[in-house]
Protein backbone atom coordinates (compact mmCIF):
# COMPACT_ATOMS: atom_id res chain seq x y z
CA UNK A 1 0.00 0.00 0.00
CA UNK A 2 2.63 2.23 1.10
CA UNK A 3 4.13 2.69 -2.56
CA UNK A 4 1.00 3.47 -3.90
CA UNK A 5 0.27 6.29 -1.93
CA UNK A 6 1.24 9.86 -3.20
CA UNK A 7 3.34 12.43 -0.62
CA UNK A 8 0.85 15.32 -1.81
CA UNK A 9 -1.82 12.62 -0.69
CA UNK A 10 -0.33 12.13 2.60
CA UNK A 11 0.52 15.71 3.27
CA UNK A 12 -3.19 16.02 2.85
CA UNK A 13 -4.17 13.50 5.36
CA UNK A 14 -1.77 14.84 8.07
CA UNK A 15 -3.08 18.16 7.96
CA UNK A 16 -6.88 17.07 8.13
CA UNK A 17 -5.71 15.36 11.34
CA UNK A 18 -4.61 18.59 13.05
CA UNK A 19 -7.70 20.06 12.61
CA UNK A 20 -9.74 19.67 15.68
CA UNK A 21 -13.98 18.70 15.98
CA UNK A 22 -15.91 22.09 15.91
CA UNK A 23 -13.56 24.23 14.68
CA UNK A 24 -13.46 27.43 11.99
CA UNK A 25 -11.14 27.11 9.68
CA UNK A 26 -10.74 28.78 6.91
CA UNK A 27 -8.67 28.67 3.19
CA UNK A 28 -7.45 31.44 0.53
CA UNK A 29 -5.98 31.35 -3.08
CA UNK A 30 -3.84 28.90 -4.29
CA UNK A 31 -4.57 25.88 -1.31
CA UNK A 32 -5.98 23.01 -3.05
CA UNK A 33 -4.08 20.62 0.40
CA UNK A 34 -5.78 22.86 3.14
CA UNK A 35 -8.68 22.43 0.84
CA UNK A 36 -8.75 19.21 0.81
CA UNK A 37 -7.51 18.42 4.39
CA UNK A 38 -10.45 20.43 5.27
CA UNK A 39 -13.22 18.08 3.60
CA UNK A 40 -11.31 15.29 4.71
CA UNK A 41 -11.21 16.37 7.57
CA UNK A 42 -15.08 16.99 8.10
CA UNK A 43 -15.79 13.51 6.34
CA UNK A 44 -13.84 11.64 9.20
CA UNK A 45 -12.66 13.05 12.98
CA UNK A 46 -13.85 16.29 12.73
CA UNK A 47 -17.59 15.96 11.56
CA UNK A 48 -18.43 19.93 13.29
CA UNK A 49 -15.59 21.45 11.42
CA UNK A 50 -17.04 24.83 9.48
CA UNK A 51 -14.46 24.99 6.58
CA UNK A 52 -14.57 28.59 4.75
CA UNK A 53 -13.07 27.31 1.58
CA UNK A 54 -12.09 30.40 -1.27
CA UNK A 55 -13.82 28.73 -4.02
CA UNK A 56 -16.04 26.27 -2.79
CA UNK A 57 -19.45 27.00 -4.32
CA UNK A 58 -21.30 25.31 -0.89
CA UNK A 59 -18.98 27.88 1.06
CA UNK A 60 -21.57 29.53 3.48
CA UNK A 61 -20.18 33.02 3.13
CA UNK A 62 -22.76 35.81 2.14
CA UNK A 63 -19.89 37.55 0.32
CA UNK A 64 -16.63 36.19 0.36
CA UNK A 65 -13.29 37.87 0.98
CA UNK A 66 -13.80 40.81 2.73
CA UNK A 67 -16.85 39.37 5.17
CA UNK A 68 -13.63 36.77 6.04
CA UNK A 69 -11.53 39.72 6.33
CA UNK A 70 -13.65 40.47 9.28
CA UNK A 71 -13.94 37.59 10.57
CA UNK A 72 -10.89 36.92 11.46
CA UNK A 73 -10.68 40.45 13.13
CA UNK A 74 -13.60 40.01 15.28
CA UNK A 75 -11.32 36.91 16.36
CA UNK A 76 -13.65 34.08 14.83
CA UNK A 77 -11.20 32.05 12.46
CA UNK A 78 -9.55 29.54 14.84
CA UNK A 79 -7.10 28.00 11.81
CA UNK A 80 -6.09 29.53 8.74
CA UNK A 81 -3.36 28.13 6.27
CA UNK A 82 -0.51 29.62 4.20
CA UNK A 83 2.44 29.29 2.17
CA UNK A 84 4.68 31.23 0.15
CA UNK A 85 7.68 31.56 -2.57
CA UNK A 86 10.17 31.21 0.79
CA UNK A 87 9.85 30.45 4.20
CA UNK A 88 11.88 30.64 6.75
CA UNK A 89 13.07 29.19 10.00
CA UNK A 90 11.35 32.26 12.12
CA UNK A 91 8.29 31.39 9.55
CA UNK A 92 8.92 34.15 7.94
CA UNK A 93 6.58 34.53 4.45
CA UNK A 94 7.84 35.80 1.11
CA UNK A 95 5.06 36.15 -1.36
CA UNK A 96 6.19 39.20 -3.16
CA UNK A 97 10.02 39.56 -4.64
CA UNK A 98 13.18 38.64 -4.77
CA UNK A 99 15.68 41.00 -5.18
CA UNK A 100 14.85 44.40 -5.59
CA UNK A 101 11.76 45.48 -4.98
CA UNK A 102 11.40 47.87 -7.95
CA UNK A 103 13.29 45.62 -10.43
CA UNK A 104 13.40 42.44 -9.13
CA UNK A 105 14.89 38.77 -10.03
CA UNK A 106 11.70 37.00 -9.04
CA UNK A 107 8.19 38.41 -9.21
CA UNK A 108 5.73 36.35 -6.47
CA UNK A 109 2.10 36.81 -6.78
CA UNK A 110 1.65 39.13 -4.04
CA UNK A 111 0.65 38.62 -0.73
CA UNK A 112 -3.25 38.92 -0.84
CA UNK A 113 -3.89 40.03 2.58
CA UNK A 114 -2.04 37.15 4.50
CA UNK A 115 0.10 39.48 6.76
CA UNK A 116 -3.25 40.47 8.40
CA UNK A 117 -4.69 37.00 8.55
CA UNK A 118 -1.39 35.40 9.65
CA UNK A 119 -1.78 37.85 12.59
CA UNK A 120 -5.39 37.86 13.00
CA UNK A 121 -6.21 34.18 12.87
CA UNK A 122 -5.91 31.79 16.04
CA UNK A 123 -3.28 30.14 14.39
CA UNK A 124 -2.12 29.26 10.85
CA UNK A 125 -0.98 25.82 9.22
CA UNK A 126 1.97 26.91 6.88
CA UNK A 127 2.04 24.29 4.23
CA UNK A 128 4.80 24.00 1.47
CA UNK A 129 3.95 21.48 -1.80
CA UNK A 130 7.89 20.87 -2.58
CA UNK A 131 10.59 20.74 0.52
CA UNK A 132 13.36 22.28 -1.01
CA UNK A 133 16.18 24.72 -0.08
CA UNK A 134 14.87 27.03 -2.90
CA UNK A 135 11.73 27.47 -0.84
CA UNK A 136 12.65 26.64 2.93
CA UNK A 137 15.41 29.68 3.10
CA UNK A 138 17.45 30.33 6.17
CA UNK A 139 16.27 33.83 5.58
CA UNK A 140 13.45 35.38 3.39
CA UNK A 141 14.60 38.11 0.82
CA UNK A 142 11.20 39.70 1.46
CA UNK A 143 8.97 39.69 4.36
CA UNK A 144 5.55 39.94 3.09
CA UNK A 145 3.98 38.27 6.36
CA UNK A 146 5.99 38.03 9.60
CA UNK A 147 6.49 34.95 11.63
CA UNK A 148 7.82 36.86 14.58
CA UNK A 149 8.22 40.40 15.53
CA UNK A 150 12.40 39.96 15.40
CA UNK A 151 12.78 41.96 18.37
CA UNK A 152 11.65 45.48 16.76
CA UNK A 153 8.38 46.64 17.28
CA UNK A 154 5.37 45.23 15.64
CA UNK A 155 1.05 45.78 15.40
CA UNK A 156 -0.52 43.36 17.94
CA UNK A 157 -1.47 39.88 17.14
CA UNK A 158 -3.64 37.28 17.85
CA UNK A 159 -2.07 34.07 16.96
CA UNK A 160 1.38 32.68 15.46
CA UNK A 161 2.29 29.76 13.12
CA UNK A 162 1.23 26.60 14.57
CA UNK A 163 3.35 24.21 12.37
CA UNK A 164 4.67 23.56 8.76
CA UNK A 165 4.00 20.81 6.51
CA UNK A 166 5.70 19.59 3.80
CA UNK A 167 5.65 16.23 1.98
CA UNK A 168 8.39 15.10 3.79
CA UNK A 169 8.31 16.55 7.48
CA UNK A 170 5.67 18.23 10.35
CA UNK A 171 8.07 21.09 11.63
CA UNK A 172 6.15 22.55 15.33
CA UNK A 173 6.43 26.63 15.70
CA UNK A 174 7.63 26.87 19.18
CA UNK A 175 6.30 30.27 20.72
CA UNK A 176 9.42 30.72 23.17
CA UNK A 177 12.20 29.90 20.93
CA UNK A 178 10.07 31.56 17.77
CA UNK A 179 11.49 29.24 15.66
CA UNK A 180 10.54 26.12 13.42
CA UNK A 181 11.66 22.69 14.92
CA UNK A 182 11.43 19.52 13.55
CA UNK A 183 8.99 17.00 15.01
CA UNK A 184 8.06 14.48 12.54
CA UNK A 185 9.05 12.57 9.36
CA UNK A 186 5.92 11.70 6.92
CA UNK A 187 5.59 8.12 5.81
CA UNK A 188 8.62 7.72 3.16
CA UNK A 189 10.60 10.46 3.98
CA UNK A 190 14.29 9.87 5.80
CA UNK A 191 16.21 12.42 7.77
CA UNK A 192 18.55 12.56 5.15
CA UNK A 193 16.04 13.48 2.83
CA UNK A 194 15.05 16.25 5.25
CA UNK A 195 18.45 17.61 6.32
CA UNK A 196 19.41 17.83 2.62
CA UNK A 197 16.38 19.55 1.48
CA UNK A 198 15.73 22.59 4.79
CA UNK A 199 18.00 25.42 4.78
CA UNK A 200 17.24 26.37 8.42
CA UNK A 201 18.50 24.45 11.19
CA UNK A 202 15.82 21.43 12.20
CA UNK A 203 16.14 22.48 15.52
CA UNK A 204 16.02 18.06 16.82
CA UNK A 205 18.76 15.47 17.03
CA UNK A 206 17.65 12.53 14.41
CA UNK A 207 16.47 10.65 17.30
CA UNK A 208 14.40 13.05 18.82
CA UNK A 209 11.84 13.17 15.67
CA UNK A 210 8.89 11.23 15.30
CA UNK A 211 7.51 9.18 12.92
CA UNK A 212 3.96 9.85 11.67
CA UNK A 213 1.50 7.19 11.15
CA UNK A 214 0.75 6.79 7.53
CA UNK A 215 -3.02 7.35 5.90
CA UNK A 216 -5.26 4.64 6.59
CA UNK A 217 -7.30 3.13 4.06
CA UNK A 218 -10.28 4.54 4.98
CA UNK A 219 -8.74 7.85 4.66
CA UNK A 220 -7.35 7.35 1.57
CA UNK A 221 -11.20 5.71 0.05
CA UNK A 222 -12.16 8.89 0.93
CA UNK A 223 -9.60 11.09 -0.24
CA UNK A 224 -10.25 9.15 -3.90
CA UNK A 225 -13.76 9.05 -3.83
CA UNK A 226 -15.72 12.06 -2.23
CA UNK A 227 -13.08 14.18 -1.47
CA UNK A 228 -11.76 14.19 -5.55
CA UNK A 229 -15.27 14.92 -6.32
CA UNK A 230 -15.70 17.77 -4.11
CA UNK A 231 -12.29 19.14 -4.64
CA UNK A 232 -12.34 18.60 -8.72
CA UNK A 233 -14.92 21.83 -8.83
CA UNK A 234 -12.79 24.00 -7.14
CA UNK A 235 -9.31 22.57 -8.02
CA UNK A 236 -9.55 20.50 -11.05
CA UNK A 237 -6.06 21.02 -12.70
CA UNK A 238 -4.52 19.96 -8.86
CA UNK A 239 -6.88 16.62 -9.26
CA UNK A 240 -6.11 15.81 -12.45
CA UNK A 241 -2.14 16.03 -11.74
CA UNK A 242 -2.39 14.38 -9.32
CA UNK A 243 -5.33 11.59 -9.40
CA UNK A 244 -5.34 11.37 -13.69
CA UNK A 245 -7.95 12.15 -15.90
CA UNK A 246 -7.69 13.98 -18.89
CA UNK A 247 -11.23 15.74 -18.52
CA UNK A 248 -11.34 18.85 -15.94
CA UNK B 1 -38.79 53.37 -16.87
CA UNK B 2 -34.60 54.14 -16.53
CA UNK B 3 -33.25 51.59 -19.72
CA UNK B 4 -29.48 50.94 -19.31
CA UNK B 5 -29.23 48.10 -21.47
CA UNK B 6 -26.17 49.18 -24.17
CA UNK B 7 -23.92 47.59 -26.09
CA UNK B 8 -20.77 46.78 -24.91
CA UNK B 9 -18.79 48.98 -27.40
CA UNK B 10 -20.63 51.97 -25.75
CA UNK B 11 -20.24 50.78 -21.87
CA UNK B 12 -16.54 50.34 -23.07
CA UNK B 13 -16.34 53.90 -23.75
CA UNK B 14 -17.42 54.86 -20.19
CA UNK B 15 -13.48 54.11 -19.70
CA UNK B 16 -11.43 56.76 -20.46
CA UNK B 17 -8.22 56.85 -20.84
CA UNK B 18 -6.16 57.37 -17.70
CA UNK B 19 -8.99 56.54 -15.58
CA UNK B 20 -9.03 54.31 -12.51
CA UNK B 21 -10.63 51.19 -13.10
CA UNK B 22 -11.94 48.32 -11.24
CA UNK B 23 -12.52 45.01 -12.31
CA UNK B 24 -14.21 41.86 -10.95
CA UNK B 25 -11.33 39.27 -10.99
CA UNK B 26 -9.93 35.89 -10.19
CA UNK B 27 -10.49 33.31 -12.02
CA UNK B 28 -14.67 33.11 -12.14
CA UNK B 29 -17.18 35.80 -13.41
CA UNK B 30 -14.31 38.28 -15.48
CA UNK B 31 -16.35 40.86 -17.21
CA UNK B 32 -14.46 40.03 -20.30
CA UNK B 33 -17.30 40.96 -22.98
CA UNK B 34 -16.90 44.97 -22.06
CA UNK B 35 -13.12 44.26 -21.28
CA UNK B 36 -12.42 43.04 -24.72
CA UNK B 37 -14.34 46.27 -26.16
CA UNK B 38 -11.94 48.32 -24.03
CA UNK B 39 -8.52 46.95 -25.40
CA UNK B 40 -9.95 47.65 -29.01
CA UNK B 41 -10.67 51.14 -28.33
CA UNK B 42 -6.92 51.13 -27.80
CA UNK B 43 -7.53 52.87 -24.19
CA UNK B 44 -4.49 53.03 -22.24
CA UNK B 45 -2.84 54.43 -19.04
CA UNK B 46 -5.23 53.39 -16.69
CA UNK B 47 -4.92 52.39 -12.80
CA UNK B 48 -6.09 49.13 -12.07
CA UNK B 49 -7.66 47.27 -9.39
CA UNK B 50 -8.96 43.95 -9.95
CA UNK B 51 -10.77 42.76 -7.08
CA UNK B 52 -9.86 39.23 -5.46
CA UNK B 53 -6.47 38.29 -7.40
CA UNK B 54 -5.30 40.09 -10.44
CA UNK B 55 -6.91 36.77 -12.17
CA UNK B 56 -6.80 36.67 -16.00
CA UNK B 57 -8.70 39.74 -16.91
CA UNK B 58 -5.71 41.96 -15.13
CA UNK B 59 -3.21 40.14 -16.46
CA UNK B 60 -4.82 40.49 -20.11
CA UNK B 61 -5.22 44.01 -19.84
CA UNK B 62 -1.83 44.51 -18.22
CA UNK B 63 -0.26 41.98 -21.61
CA UNK B 64 -1.78 44.64 -24.13
CA UNK B 65 -0.04 47.78 -22.24
CA UNK B 66 -3.48 49.00 -20.97
CA UNK B 67 -1.98 49.64 -17.99
CA UNK B 68 0.01 52.30 -15.96
CA UNK B 69 -0.86 51.35 -12.85
CA UNK B 70 -1.80 48.76 -10.57
CA UNK B 71 -3.18 48.63 -6.82
CA UNK B 72 -3.62 44.68 -6.15
CA UNK B 73 -2.98 42.49 -2.98
CA UNK B 74 -2.23 39.07 -5.90
CA UNK B 75 -2.19 38.78 -9.27
CA UNK B 76 -1.80 35.16 -9.96
CA UNK B 77 -3.89 32.74 -12.46
CA UNK B 78 -4.60 30.60 -9.55
CA UNK B 79 -4.06 26.90 -10.75
CA UNK B 80 -2.47 27.99 -14.17
CA UNK B 81 0.42 29.38 -11.76
CA UNK B 82 2.16 32.83 -12.57
CA UNK B 83 0.59 35.59 -14.02
CA UNK B 84 3.27 36.05 -17.37
CA UNK B 85 2.40 39.56 -18.12
CA UNK B 86 2.32 40.54 -14.88
CA UNK B 87 5.55 38.91 -13.60
CA UNK B 88 7.33 39.85 -16.86
CA UNK B 89 6.32 44.04 -16.87
CA UNK B 90 6.55 43.53 -13.01
CA UNK B 91 10.12 42.12 -12.86
CA UNK B 92 11.13 45.18 -15.75
CA UNK B 93 9.98 47.80 -13.40
CA UNK B 94 7.06 48.65 -16.00
CA UNK B 95 4.27 48.88 -13.76
CA UNK B 96 3.80 51.41 -11.31
CA UNK B 97 2.64 49.12 -8.10
CA UNK B 98 0.63 50.01 -5.25
CA UNK B 99 0.32 46.46 -3.58
CA UNK B 100 -1.27 45.81 -0.17
CA UNK B 101 0.36 42.29 1.29
CA UNK C 1 0.64 54.34 6.68
CA UNK C 2 -1.22 56.29 8.38
CA UNK C 3 -2.55 55.69 12.06
CA UNK C 4 -5.32 57.46 13.84
CA UNK C 5 -6.75 56.96 17.62
CA UNK C 6 -10.24 55.89 17.71
CA UNK C 7 -12.35 59.12 19.13
CA UNK C 8 -14.88 56.57 21.02
CA UNK C 9 -12.62 53.58 22.57
CA UNK C 10 -8.79 54.72 22.55
CA UNK C 11 -6.50 53.02 20.73
CA UNK C 12 -4.12 53.35 18.04
CA UNK C 13 -5.27 51.98 14.54
CA UNK C 14 -3.19 52.14 11.12
CA UNK C 15 -5.89 53.33 8.26
CA UNK C 16 -5.85 53.32 4.69
CA UNK C 17 -7.36 55.96 2.04
CA UNK C 18 -10.43 54.39 0.18
CA UNK C 19 -10.51 53.09 -3.21
CA UNK C 20 -12.53 54.56 -5.28
CA UNK C 21 -12.41 53.49 -9.07
CA UNK C 22 -13.56 55.75 -12.03
CA UNK C 23 -15.15 53.21 -13.35
CA UNK C 24 -16.16 49.83 -12.08
CA UNK C 25 -16.91 46.20 -14.54
CA UNK C 26 -18.71 43.13 -13.08
CA UNK C 27 -20.15 39.88 -14.37
CA UNK C 28 -23.60 38.68 -13.48
CA UNK C 29 -25.64 35.83 -13.31
CA UNK C 30 -28.87 37.94 -14.02
CA UNK C 31 -29.84 41.21 -14.86
CA UNK C 32 -32.65 43.80 -15.56
CA UNK C 33 -33.19 46.72 -17.84
CA UNK C 34 -33.19 48.98 -14.47
CA UNK C 35 -29.85 47.45 -13.68
CA UNK C 36 -31.23 45.70 -10.62
CA UNK C 37 -28.32 42.75 -10.90
CA UNK C 38 -27.56 39.52 -9.27
CA UNK C 39 -24.05 38.19 -8.99
CA UNK C 40 -22.00 35.66 -7.66
CA UNK C 41 -21.49 35.12 -3.53
CA UNK C 42 -18.37 35.13 -2.08
CA UNK C 43 -16.24 37.27 -5.09
CA UNK C 44 -16.96 40.77 -3.31
CA UNK C 45 -18.36 42.57 -6.71
CA UNK C 46 -21.15 44.13 -4.63
CA UNK C 47 -18.45 46.06 -2.93
CA UNK C 48 -17.08 47.11 -5.87
CA UNK C 49 -19.77 48.45 -7.38
CA UNK C 50 -20.43 50.31 -4.39
CA UNK C 51 -17.30 51.86 -4.31
CA UNK C 52 -17.08 52.69 -7.78
CA UNK C 53 -18.05 56.17 -8.90
CA UNK C 54 -19.81 53.97 -11.94
CA UNK C 55 -20.70 50.71 -12.39
CA UNK C 56 -21.40 48.70 -15.72
CA UNK C 57 -22.55 45.19 -15.22
CA UNK C 58 -22.34 42.68 -18.03
CA UNK C 59 -25.01 39.81 -17.17
CA UNK C 60 -25.78 36.32 -18.32
CA UNK C 61 -29.40 36.90 -18.80
CA UNK C 62 -31.84 39.51 -18.92
CA UNK C 63 -34.14 38.63 -16.98
CA UNK C 64 -37.83 40.54 -15.36
CA UNK C 65 -37.28 42.32 -11.44
CA UNK C 66 -38.82 39.55 -10.12
CA UNK C 67 -36.64 36.66 -11.31
CA UNK C 68 -33.47 38.82 -9.63
CA UNK C 69 -34.35 37.09 -6.47
CA UNK C 70 -30.82 35.78 -5.07
CA UNK C 71 -30.16 31.74 -4.39
CA UNK C 72 -28.37 30.85 -1.45
CA UNK C 73 -25.05 31.46 -3.66
CA UNK C 74 -25.57 34.99 -4.86
CA UNK C 75 -26.13 38.58 -4.15
CA UNK C 76 -28.33 41.35 -5.39
CA UNK C 77 -27.19 44.68 -6.10
CA UNK C 78 -29.75 47.17 -6.63
CA UNK C 79 -30.15 49.31 -9.74
CA UNK C 80 -29.09 52.54 -7.97
CA UNK C 81 -25.60 51.34 -8.02
CA UNK C 82 -25.37 50.20 -11.24
CA UNK C 83 -25.20 52.55 -14.79
CA UNK C 84 -25.32 50.78 -17.61
CA UNK C 85 -26.21 46.88 -17.97
CA UNK C 86 -24.84 44.79 -21.09
CA UNK C 87 -26.44 41.26 -21.89
CA UNK C 88 -23.11 39.29 -22.84
CA UNK C 89 -24.23 35.32 -22.41
CA UNK C 90 -20.63 33.47 -21.93
CA UNK C 91 -19.37 37.14 -21.29
CA UNK C 92 -16.44 35.46 -18.93
CA UNK C 93 -15.44 33.09 -20.85
CA UNK C 94 -12.34 31.95 -20.97
CA UNK C 95 -12.89 32.12 -16.77
CA UNK C 96 -15.87 30.28 -15.53
CA UNK C 97 -19.11 31.32 -14.84
CA UNK C 98 -20.01 28.67 -12.13
CA UNK C 99 -23.45 26.72 -12.59
CA UNK C 100 -23.02 27.47 -16.28
CA UNK C 101 -19.46 27.08 -17.56
CA UNK C 102 -16.08 26.32 -16.57
CA UNK C 103 -12.67 27.80 -17.25
CA UNK C 104 -12.07 27.01 -21.04
CA UNK C 105 -8.71 25.03 -20.10
CA UNK C 106 -7.62 24.31 -24.01
CA UNK C 107 -8.01 28.53 -24.01
CA UNK C 108 -6.02 29.08 -20.96
CA UNK C 109 -3.00 26.83 -21.65
CA UNK C 110 -3.39 28.62 -25.38
CA UNK C 111 -2.83 31.93 -23.72
CA UNK C 112 -0.29 30.99 -21.50
CA UNK C 113 2.10 29.83 -24.51
CA UNK C 114 0.90 32.95 -26.49
CA UNK C 115 2.32 34.90 -23.72
CA UNK C 116 5.98 33.04 -24.26
CA UNK C 117 6.77 35.98 -26.95
CA UNK C 118 5.42 39.76 -28.42
CA UNK C 119 5.03 37.92 -31.76
CA UNK C 120 2.84 34.86 -30.43
CA UNK C 121 0.78 37.33 -27.49
CA UNK C 122 -0.07 39.54 -30.93
CA UNK C 123 -1.52 36.53 -32.97
CA UNK C 124 -3.67 35.88 -29.40
CA UNK C 125 -4.79 39.27 -29.68
CA UNK C 126 -5.51 39.54 -33.10
CA UNK C 127 -7.72 36.97 -33.09
CA UNK C 128 -9.66 37.18 -29.79
CA UNK C 129 -9.92 40.48 -29.08
CA UNK C 130 -9.64 43.38 -32.31
CA UNK C 131 -10.38 40.43 -35.07
CA UNK C 132 -14.03 39.54 -34.06
CA UNK C 133 -16.88 41.94 -34.53
CA UNK C 134 -18.44 41.92 -31.73
CA UNK C 135 -19.05 39.25 -28.78
CA UNK C 136 -20.99 36.79 -30.35
CA UNK C 137 -18.26 36.67 -32.86
CA UNK C 138 -15.76 35.88 -30.32
CA UNK C 139 -17.16 33.28 -28.99
CA UNK C 140 -17.33 31.53 -32.49
CA UNK C 141 -14.06 32.23 -33.25
CA UNK C 142 -12.92 30.42 -29.77
CA UNK C 143 -15.33 27.44 -30.40
CA UNK C 144 -17.86 28.26 -27.81
CA UNK C 145 -21.04 29.55 -29.65
CA UNK C 146 -23.14 27.33 -28.35
CA UNK C 147 -22.94 29.75 -25.31
CA UNK C 148 -24.38 32.67 -27.20
CA UNK C 149 -27.31 30.48 -28.56
CA UNK C 150 -28.34 29.40 -24.92
CA UNK C 151 -29.07 33.21 -24.28
CA UNK C 152 -32.40 32.85 -23.85
CA UNK C 153 -32.67 29.51 -22.12
CA UNK C 154 -33.31 30.08 -18.17
CA UNK C 155 -30.80 27.66 -17.00
CA UNK C 156 -31.58 27.66 -13.33
CA UNK C 157 -34.79 27.56 -12.00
Amino acid sequence: MEGQINRLERMIVVVARLLKDGQTVAAGTLSPIPAAACFLAKETSAPGLLPLIYGDPDNRLTEGLFELFGLAQQGRIEVFFLSAGQIDGQANLNLTVIGDYLRPQVRFPGGAGSSMLYALAGRTILFATTHSRKILVPRVDFVTAAGTDGGEKIPWRRGFADCLVTPLALFRFDEGEKRLILESLLPGATWEEVAENTGFPLGRKREEVSRLPDATEEELAILRGKIRRKLKSIYPVFCRNLWGGDEL
Amino acid sequence: MNDKVMTASRAAAFITPGCHLGVGAGMAMNPLAVIREVIKRGTSGLTLTPVLTGGFVADLLIGVGAVAALQFPQVALDEYGPAPHFRKKAARGELKLFETI
Amino acid sequence: MKTLRDPYGGGEYVVVPPLRPDVAVIHGRRGDREGGVVVLGGRTDRLLALAAKRTIAQVEELVAPKRLRPYQDEVYIAPIHIDAVVVAPGGAHPTACPGKYDLDDGHLQEYLASAQDPDSFDRYVKRCITGPENHEAYLKEVGRGDLWKARSIGWRG
